[in-house]
C-alpha cells in the first residue's frame, strides 16, 4: 500500500461506490438529470423509461449507481423493492405540473411509510425540475406544498433545476455526495 | 418518523383531490364534456362545451392542468361534443365536433375546420306550403296553421310558421308581409339530439379513423365520413333519440343502442330495429362497457342489459340521478358506473361508484354534480372531473394503491329517512267531481263493463309480456340441473360420462332418462338409453355409456335428459379416430 492510498483513506476520499435510486412521477425528468450527469460519450435521447435504467455518474471522486426508475404508475410499485438497497434518494418533481402535485405528496407519503425507509437516516434529495417553465412553481413553493418541513428523521434538500440544460444539478448533487460521506463516515 | 399520521384517515379514500375551482361559472351538459390529447404531445386536455344561463354565449373551453388553456366562441349552444382522428397523418391532431342546432362544427387546433349541416327534412306538409301560398292577411293565416297545429303536431311545422304562432298578435302582420317578400323556401331544419363515435376500420387504435354518429330531432340516424363529410348511411329511429351508444367497428358490423325521450331503450344494427325494454320514466343517461348497456332513469332505478337484450339487474339508487359515467379502471381490472345523484332536501349530493349490481364506493360533493368524465388528463392516466351544476370544476386522481370495495361502503350514506308523512293534495269537492260521481251512478253499469273490460285486457297483456320475459330471460326453468359430460379415450372404443347433478334445494328428480342421440352409421353404441336413479339435492350422478367408432370421421353425439318433457341437453364433439374398430 502506497503512502497515497494510505493518505487518502485517512481523509476518506478514497474512490467509492455508492447506489442511489432516482424516483418520481412520469415526465418529471428523471431520465433526463441522469442524461445531464452521465459522461458526454453514453449520452441518449431520453423516452419513457419503461421498468428501470441502471446508470453510472461520478461526480467528487465518487462513483454514483443510480437506478433510474419508470415512474407510470403501472411501475411505481417497483420502487420499494429497492429502498432497503440504496444510500441516498433523488426524488425528480415537475414544477410545472400543479395537478399532480398531490400525486407527488402521495408517493413521497408512500416512500416514507415505507418499512424500509421509516427507520433509516436516508438522505432524499429534491430537484424541482423544469424551473424554466412558464408556469413552474418555485421551489420553496413546492417545499411547503408538500409539508417537506414535517420530514425530521431524514435530511432532504430541494433545489430548482433545469435538467435539460443542467443548471441546479451539480449544486444538489454536492449536497447529496456530502450527506452520503457523513453517513457513511458515521457507521 | 415523519409525521404523515393525521393523514392516516384519508388514506381509504381511493382518489386524491387534485384541484377544485368554485369560480368557473362553467355550465355546461354532460354530453358537451369530453377529453383528447389536442396536440399529440401525451398531455391530455379537458374540452368543455359553456354557456352562460341563458343559453347564449357558448364557447368552447380548453383545460390544460389547472388553468384554463384556450377559448373559441361557438356559433350555437351546443348540444354535444365528440373529439375524432380523421386523418393518417403522423401527428395525431383530433378534430373536436361541436353539434349545434343543425351543424357540426368542426375544430382542429383550436380553429375552425369543417361546417356540416345536416340535410333539411324533405318538404314541409304540402297543406303547409299552400296555406302560405295563399296571400291572406296574417289573422286568416294564423287562424289556418293553428288548425294545421292541431292535425299535424307543433314541431312538424315548419320554423317560420312556428315563430309565426309563437309571435304577439300584433307583430304578425309584419312578419307575414316581410316572410312573404321572401322566396317560400320552407323547409324543415332538424336538430342534433345526440352523438357520438365508432371507429372505422380498427378498435385497437385508439387514434385510428372514426365516424360520427349522431341523431336528430326528425328520429333521424345518420353516420357521417369525417374524411370527406359525406353521409354514409341513414336510418330511421322509431323515436327521438336521447342518449346514444354505439359499438362495434363501421366496416365489419356495429350496434346501436339508444334510448328515446319517452323512455325506451333500442337495439338497432343494419338490418333491425329491436326494442329492449320500455321504462315508466325517462332515461338520464346511457353507459356502454362491453356487451352491458346501463342506464339510470329518473324513477331512481339503475338498470342493465346486455347488447343482446336480456336484462341483467337493476337496483334503485339512493337519491335523483342526473347523470351517470363510465369508470373503467384497467389497473384494478375493475369497470364502475359514476352515478351522481342529488337528494330532495337539496343539502346533499353523492356520487355513487357501482360495479355490477354492488355499490362499491361514494363520494359526497358540496353541489350536485351535472357532468361526469374520466380518463387520462395532463399527464395522468385516471382522472374523474365533474363539473357541478353551479359551475365549479373537480379533478380528482386516482390513488396508484386505490382498492373499492373494502369497507369504505360502511358509513357512506346518512340518508335522509323517507318522508314517511307525504301530505297528500286533496282537492275540494269541485263542481266537476259532482258531476262525475253523478254520472258513475246513473251510468254504472256500463262504467262497471267498461272497467271490466280494461282490465281483462291489462290481464291478458300482463300474462303475455310475463311470458315473453320468460321466454327471452336468462334464468332459465332448468337451471336447478346441471350436466356435465366428458369423453374419456383416445378412440376407437370410448368412454362418455355424463354428470348430473341436482342444485334445487327442495325438488328432487325422480324419473330422469339419458338418451344418448348419434349417427348410427359412425357410431355403435351398447346401451343409447339410460335410467338416472332418483336424484336427491345436491347429489352428483354419473352415468357412464360405452361407444365405439366404427368410421373414421369427427361427429357428435348429442345427450338429451328427460322425465316428461326435455330438461337438458349437450353436444359431444368426438374427433376423428385413426384405427377404427370394423364391426362384424
Amino acid at each position: 500500500m502506497g503512502l497515497l492510498d494510505k493518505l487518502s483513506s485517512l481523509f476518506r476520499l478514497k474512490k467509492r461506490e455508492v447506489k442511489v435510486l432516482v424516483v418520481g412521477l412520469n415526465n418529471s425528468g428523471k431520465s433526463t438529470v441522469l442524461n445531464h450527469l452521465k459522461s458526454d460519450d453514453d449520452k441518449i435521447t431520453v423516452e419513457p423509461t419503461v421498468g428501470l435504467n441502471v446508470e453510472k455518474f461520478k461526480h467528487n471522486n465518487v462513483g454514483f449507481t443510480a437506478l433510474d426508475m419508470s415512474g407510470q404508475v403501472r411501475y411505481r410499485e417497483v420502487w420499494e423493492h429497492y429502498y432497503s438497497d440504496c444510500e441516498g434518494i433523488i426524488f425528480v418533481i415537475d414544477s410545472s405540473d400543479r395537478l399532480r402535485l398531490a400525486v407527488v405528496q402521495e408517493e413521497l407519503e408512500l416512500l416514507l411509510q415505507h418499512p424500509d425507509t421509516v427507520g433509516k437516516r436516508l438522505p432524499i434529495l429534491f430537484f424541482a425540475n423544469k424551473m424554466d417553465a412558464r408556469d413552474a412553481l418555485s421551489s420553496v413553493k413546492i417545499a411547503s406544498a408538500l409539508n417537506l418541513h414535517r420530514i425530521i428523521n431524514k435530511p432532504w434538500h430541494i433545489c430548482a433545476s433545469n435538467a435539460v440544460k443542467g443548471e441546479g444539478l451539480d449544486e444538489g448533487i454536492e449536497w447529496l455526495t456530502q450527506q452520503i460521506c457523513e453517513n457513511i463516515r458515521k457507521e | 418518523m415523519s409525521g404523515f399520521s393525521s393523514r392516516t384517515l384519508q388514506f381509504q379514500q381511493p382518489w386524491i383531490d387534485a384541484f377544485s375551482d368554485s369560480n368557473l361559472a362553467l355550465n355546461t351538459l354532460p354530453s358537451c364534456i369530453a377529453l383528447a390529447d389536442l396536440q399529440d404531445d401525451a398531455d391530455s386536455k379537458l374540452i368543455v362545451g359553456a354557456f352562460d344561463e341563458t343559453y347564449t354565449d357558448a364557447k368552447l373551453k380548453i383545460f390544460k392542468g389547472t388553468t384554463q388553456y384556450g377559448e373559441v366562441k361557438l356559433p350555437g349552444t351546443p348540444s354535444a361534443i365528440q373529439t375524432f382522428y380523421s386523418d393518417l397523418n403522423k401527428t395525431k391532431i383530433p378534430g373536436i365536433g361541436v353539434a349545434s342546432g343543425p351543424n357540426i362544427y368542426v375544430y382542429k387546433n383550436l380553429r375552425p375546420y369543417f361546417k356540416f349541416t345536416v340535410p333539411p327534412q324533405s318538404e314541409v306538409n304540402s297543406l303547409e306550403a299552400d296555406i302560405w301560398q295563399q296571400k291572406c292577411d296574417a289573422t286568416q293565416l294564423t287562424k289556418l296553421l293553428e288548425d294545421l297545429k292541431m292535425e299535424l303536431g307543433f314541431t312538424n311545422l315548419s320554423p317560420a310558421s312556428q315563430k309565426l304562432l309563437l309571435l304577439e298578435p300584433h307583430l304578425r302582420e309584419q312578419f307575414v308581409q316581410t316572410r312573404g317578400q321572401l322566396a317560400l323556401g320552407l323547409r324543415r331544419k332538424t336538430t342534433i339530439t345526440c352523438m357520438t363515435s365508432i371507429p372505422k376500420y380498427s378498435t385497437d387504435d385508439e387514434k385510428s379513423i372514426s365516424c360520427l354518429v349522431f341523431a336528430t330531432e326528425c328520429a333521424k340516424l345518420y353516420f357521417l365520413d369525417i374524411q370527406a363529410f359525406t353521409i354514409l348511411n341513414e336510418f330511421s329511429m322509431p323515436g327521438i333519440a336521447s342518449h346514444l351508444a354505439i359499438s362495434g367497428l363501421y366496416v365489419v358490423s356495429y350496434v346501436v343502442i339508444f334510448t328515446t325521450r319517452n323512455g325506451c331503450l333500442y337495439t338497432m344494427n343494419e338490418k333491425k330495429t329491436e326494442c329492449i325494454a320500455s321504462f315508466s320514466a325517462p332515461s338520464i343517461g346511457l353507459v356502454l362497457q362491453g356487451d352491458f348497456i346501463m342506464t339510470a332513469l329518473m324513477d331512481s332505478t339503475l338498470h342493465c342489459f346486455t347488447i343482446q337484450g336480456m336484462k341483467q339487474w337493476s337496483v334503485e339508487l339512493p337519491g335523483i340521478p342526473i347523470t351517470l359515467a363510465s369508470i373503467p379502471i384497467m389497473s384494478l381490472s375493475l369497470k364502475l358506473v359514476a352515478v351522481s345523484c342529488r337528494f330532495r332536501d337539496e343539502k346533499t349530493s353523492h356520487l355513487f361508484f357501482y360495479s355490477g349490481p354492488q355499490l362499491m364506493h361514494s363520494i359526497a360533493t358540496p353541489q350536485p354534480v351535472s357532468a361526469i368524465i374520466f380518463g387520462p388528463y395532463g399527464q395522468g392516466e385516471s382522472a374523474l372531473i365533474t363539473i357541478s351544476t353551479r359551475g365549479s370544476l373537480n379533478i380528482r386522481l386516482l390513488k396508484r394503491t386505490a382498492q373499492f370495495g373494502c369497507g369504505e361502503r360502511a358509513g357512506i350514506l346518512a340518508l335522509p329517512p323517507p318522508n314517511s308523512q307525504i301530505k297528500l293534495n286533496v282537492p275540494k269537492k269541485s263542481k266537476l267531481l259532482v258531476e262525475q260521481t253523478i254520472r258513475e251512478r246513473e251510468q254504472k253499469i256500463e262504467i262497471y263493463e267498461q272497467w271490466k273490460r280494461s282490465w281483462l285486457h291489462l290481464n291478458v297483456m300482463t300474462c303475455e309480456e310475463y311470458l315473453k320475459a320468460l321466454q327471452s330471460s336468462a334464468v332459465s326453468q332448468n337451471n336447478s340441473l346441471k350436466l356435465t359430460a366428458q369423453v374419456l379415450g383416445l378412440g376407437p372404443h370410448l368412454k362418455i360420462q355424463v354428470f348430473l347433478q341436482n342444485l334445487s334445494k327442495k325438488e328432487a328428480f325422480t324419473s330422469l332418462t339419458v338418451v344418448f342421440h348419434y349417427n348410427k352409421s359412425v357410431f355403435k353404441m351398447d346401451s343409447p338409453s339410460r335410467q338416472v336413479p332418483m336424484l336427491v339435492p345436491n347429489y352428483e350422478c354419473c352415468v357412464e355409456s360405452y361407444i365405439v367408432c366404427e368410421m373414421s370421421v369427427s361427429s357428435n353425439v348429442t345427450v338429451l335428459v328427460f322425465d316428461e318433457q326435455l330438461r337438458l341437453s349437450a353436444f359431444i364433439n368426438i374427433p376423428a379416430c385413426n384405427c377404427i374398430c370394423s364391426s362384424q
